[in-house]
């Protein structure tokens, strides 16, 4: 079966035959041949839960791939493999389908070293080999990102809703701690002028700042559920450079984004060498790539400027619907 | 004598502007006289010492226009937001339009100031307003 139809401005497609997903995965293996193009940032659904997406970006060493979810890996020639990558990382599938086989890892420092987690040969079974256990620094604990999360679960998706109804794209909230509890506090409404998200840190006695959150609450093709602007970098700078653990989350309704501090040293030094210059940076890469899925490319720009959390000390986190508080890590 | 005096006092003025360092004088400087300015007036008043090169950024939508960065060096760093943009097209069509071309600095100069943020080395803000 092959897509011979151009869908200009489309870039999602939900297919429910899974038997083309099936003999998709078993061509592959046998012929190597490629059985599906499609342009950069398309995405393809199959009903199993099996999503086709090149879900990475281009570096000198090939084509990364940042995410851990299930997906169907693509490389540059075209082949496209499929493999259901558990969160914890290091297993892949043969056929694509959730029920496929853990397949071997490979510990190969040098491919780890470089973050490299597509898939590039199979074992003697035929199997897909893991190049490496994804170097997506599983150390680190994010529990605390999803309890910040959970703890405003409701109040992200109920903001949201309101700014698409009100035309308000923008409402900010902090969450905060004070003993064990993790609750959200000072709501603010969008800036009609567009021009900046507008925050109130402003904290209680015994109240510990844990994470600033706010809305893309737009769908517009050019705003289409766009992660991080640039000048959320700035609000997320404030504080992402003194203390580790500090969250800026963003819902777009479909998604969460997270940016989470592992390490405020590293994030403060990353800083520093780009001190004055970030927003640019960060345009100059998200204007290269070319992408007409906005959210899209905007999710692999940040991927892209803020690179391994080892040296940027800056995870970057999704989580999609309906479990928005399941959050994967997107940069190495 | 009415002239020596203002000499006297602009003397006094530098003098003590020369004392304080650019610091001080950016966190001195008094953001709410040019609001609702145009931003040529008030790079005419900024502390001296700023980079040539200013850097034109879109707004919070990354189509949507614009905002100018003016860098002292790699210490500090001056982020001015307009208002009712009468000269440069808001929005542009494409993200292959260059920021600076899409929102030319010569037309940008010319809108009128709606915000302004100081910033020093890591992005800690030193001085900030609106008039939103």
């Amino acid at each position: 079966m092959s897509l011979e139809h151009e869908m200009f401005g489309q870039n999602e497609f939900v297919i429910t035959d899974d038997e083309l997903l099936n003999r998709l995965s078993a061509q592959i293996y046998l012929s190597g041949e490629p059985e599906i193009f499609y342009d950069y940032g398309t995405q393809l659904s199959f009903s199993n839960g099996c999503t086709i997406f090149n879900y990475g970006y281009y570096t000198s060493s090939g084509f990364t791939i940042t995410s851990t979810e299930s997906l169907c890996l693509y490389e540059p020639a075209g082949l496209v493999y499929m493999l259901t990558v558990p969160e914890s990382g290091g297993g892949g599938s043969t056929g694509g389908t959730e029920s496929g086989t853990p397949g071997s890892t490979n510990t190969d420092d040098e491919e780890c070293k470089r973050g490299f987690v597509g898939v590039t040969e199979f074992d003697e079974q035929g199997e897909l080999i893991l190049p490496c256990t994804p170097n997506h620094n599983n150390t680190f604990d994010s529990t605390l990102l999803t309890k910040i999360s959970q703890s405003c679960s409701m109040q992200m998706d109920s903001l949201y809703n309101w700014g698409m109804s009100n035309n308000f794209r923008e409402q900010s909230f902090i969450v905060v701690k004070k003993g064990d509890s993790i609750y959200p506090k000072n709501f603010l409404p969008g800036n009609l002028s567009g021009d900046m998200t507008r925050v109130n840190y402003l904290l209680d006695v015994g109240e510990t700042l844990l994470a600033f959150v706010h809305t893309h609450a737009e769908d517009t093709v050019r705003y289409y559920r766009t992660s991080f602007s640039p000048e959320d970098l700035i609000k997320f700078n404030q504080y992402g450079t003194i203390k580790e653990g500090y969250t800026a989350i963003i819902e777009v309704g479909n998604a969460r984004y997270a940016l989470f501090t592992e390490d405020p040293q590293l994030y403060s030094v990353f800083n520093i060498a780009r001190r004055g210059q970030q927003r640019k940076l960060y345009l100059q890469i998200l204007q290269g790539l070319q992408i007409s899925n906005k959210q899209i490319a905007t999710e692999l720009a940040w991927v892209q400027y803020l690179g391994s959390a080892t040296v940027s000390g800056i995870g970057f986190y999704k989580s999609t619907a309906p479990d928005k508080n399941n959050f994967i890590k997107l940069n190495p | 004598m009415k002239r020596i005096l203002f000499l006297i006092t602009l003397f006094a003025t530098l003098q003590n502007a020369k004392a304080q360092t650019l610091e001080q004088q950016l966190q001195n400087f008094p953001l709410t006289d040019y609001f609702n300015r145009p931003i040529d007036t008030l790079i005419a008043h900024l502390p001296a010492g700023y980079d040539s090169a200013f850097i034109i950024l879109p707004g919070k939508y990354v189509y949507l226009g614009a905002r100018l960065q003016i860098n002292y060096g790699t210490a500090y760093w001056v982020d001015i937001g307009i208002i009712n943009p009468q000269y440069i097209t808001l929005f542009r069509d494409s993200l292959s339009i260059p920021c600076d071309v899409a929102w030319p600095l010569s037309l940008l100069r010319k809108e009128k100031v709606g915000r302004i943020s100081i910033y020093k080395d890591d992005w800690t803000i030193i001085k900030e307003g609106n008039i939103f």
